[in-house]
């Protein structure tokens, strides 16, 4: 255990401080008023017809929610839907860790997917907490003084002694020394996730038009008529850009400069475990790791150690680097076998905060993507938001004032100069 | 296949032909999206036994798209126990 930053997924600044976790409060009252209940919503915004670039989890929450808001929504996937990253996830539905200015978007989604849940997309979705393990003193301090913002920010975490983690979880080394816990954190199963919003789509009026490329865009001035794919152009009132880590390559053809680059991020699963022996969501040591619902355990980490490229081969190296640090905080485990290793790529943004909102220079054409590794657990809120950001782009519905502050930062060409409207491609 | 719907084509998983068709029938056009929605070929043999199996049904009931590829072959070859892969010191 010798890396110097092991807090796997903590991703609190040096600025953050009590002012800051009093907003992110404030900013989640904000998101809450304006999107609980998203999930079937009563106010339809009007009439008009989607396309999805996209068919991941983003891509097809997204798709959920304009369609629960009226929207004819045809939805074009490249491969098969939830083919990439979107069903090679640890799962994770996570608000702690979280930076204080994503925790209230988090929280929103933690809240959208037991909504979704409750009306019927079945994800295995499982509050089953979630605990960041100190392995030193030092690592220790850094969580309770974490704990304390994340409290002020209106997630319920408490410091457990190290004897306390051990009764949470009976296989842990005893060499941790304490962990920060979230009970209201959640994990789902992606490939069920993925299922049922595909059969709810189908059932609804979507349409999914899936091993078809998109190879560019009918504009017209600052607006885009139709998209154009290998199986004939789709009619379009408005388009909403999903393709995670390709979203780059999608956005060229519009000119427009998303600054998104793709990292691998690998995973390893082993045999199913008769009983039930990891509850919570474990960060810690430099990975994650769960349980999943049919008993199989599960960790992975990235870092900026792995291929900055498409590349999903597993490597030898990351399965050797993550099965000791696995072992090194569940040493009981040795004989339990591995079955699989598998990769999936992460849409890496410059301030690792995603690219969501209406696109600089065109007035019907949104974007939702550079989750950064977290799009699974954001995806419930993005497809909401994106959603809502459609019908603003249509003259649908005006956002609150607050949500509109709350999404300036996210503005989608933040990171590079705005282009000028152009095509290319088609 | 039509006089067998419960016959196990994947055993690890206990997956029956009925749901394999089910989920072609739900619109699944690949065998990656049919273990996606089944589990069929996620259990310790990874598709080692049923592999051919599915990907005949798949074939033969979904027309899958030109060049969409079977399952992927991934690491491990077979299952190891986590106290092999260690890294050495």
């Amino acid at each position: 255990m010798s890396e110097p930053r092991r807090l796997t997924l903590l991703k609190l600044g040096p600025d953050a401080g009590p002012e800051a976790a009093l907003a992110a409060a404030a900013a989640y009252d904000e998101l809450e008023a304006a999107f609980a209940g998203s999930v079937r919503s009563s106010a339809r915004s009007g009439r008009g017809r989607l396309v999805v670039v996209g068919g991941g989890i983003v891509g097809l929450m997204s798709a959920y929610f304009a369609s629960v808001r009226g929207y004819r929504v045809r939805l074009v996937e490249r491969l098969s839907p939830g083919g990439a990253a979107s069903g090679r996830n640890g799962g994770g539905v996570l608000v702690l860790g979280h930076t204080l200015d994503d925790v209230p978007f988090n929280r929103l989604s933690l809240r959208l997917w037991a909504e979704l849940a409750r009306a019927g997309v079945a994800s295995e979705l499982t509050v089953s907490g979630h605990v960041m393990l100190a392995f030193s003193e030092q690592e220790a301090e850094t969580l309770r003084g974490a704990g304390e913002l994340y409290l002020a920010a209106g997630l319920p975490v408490e410091w457990l002694d190290s004897s306390e983690v051990r009764r949470l979880l009976p296989h842990v080394t005893a060499e941790q020394r304490g962990g920060l816990r979230c009970p209201v954190d959640a994990q789902a199963y992606p490939f069920r996730a993925v299922s049922s919003l595909l059969s709810r789509l189908r059932d609804g009026r979507a349409e999914l038009i899936t091993h078809t490329r998109v190879t560019g865009f009918r504009v017209e001035g600052s607006r885009v008529r139709a998209v154009i794919t290998e199986a004939g152009d789709v009619e379009a009132d408005a388009v909403l850009l999903c393709a995670g880590p390709w979203s780059a390559e999608v956005g060229a053809m519009l000119g427009l400069p998303l600054a998104i680059s793709p990292r691998r991020s690998q995973i390893l699963v082993t045999e199913r475990v008769a009983t039930r022996v990891v509850h919570p969501f474990v960060t810690g040591n430099s990975i994650y790791l769960r349980q999943t619902h049919a008993g199989n355990l599960m960790y992975g980490g990235g870092g900026t150690w792995e291929s900055q490229s498409f590349d999903t081969s597993s490597t030898t190296t990351a399965i050797a680097r993550l099965t000791t640090r696995f072992l090194e905080v569940f040493p009981a485990f040795r004989g339990v076998q591995l079955i699989r290793a598998f990769a999936g790529t992460v849409d890496l943004t410059p301030d690792a905060r995603p690219l969501l909102g209406r696109a600089d220079g065109w007035e019907n054409v949104c974007v939702a993507a550079g989750f950064s590794g977290h799009g699974f657990g954001w995806s419930a809120a993005a497809g909401a938001i994106a959603a809502a950001c459609v019908a603003r782009a249509l003259g649908h519905e005006e956002p609150a004032a607050g949500v509109s502050r709350l999404l300036e930062p996210l503005a989608p060409c933040r990171h590079a100069p705005a282009a000028r409207p152009q095509v290319r491609g088609g | 296949m039509s006089d067998g719907p419960e016959l196990i084509v994947c055993r690890c998983e206990e997956v029956v032909v009925r749901e394999v068709l089910d989920a072609v029938r739900a619109g699944c056009r690949t065998l990656q999206e049919v273990k996606m929605a089944t589990r069929a070929g996620m259990g310790p043999c990874q598709g080692r036994v049923c592999r051919t199996l599915l990907e005949r049904l798949v074939t033969l009931e979904a027309a899958p798209p030109e060049g969409a590829a079977g399952l992927t072959k991934r690491l491990p070859v077979h299952p190891v126990p986590l106290g092999q892969l260690v890294e050495e010191e």
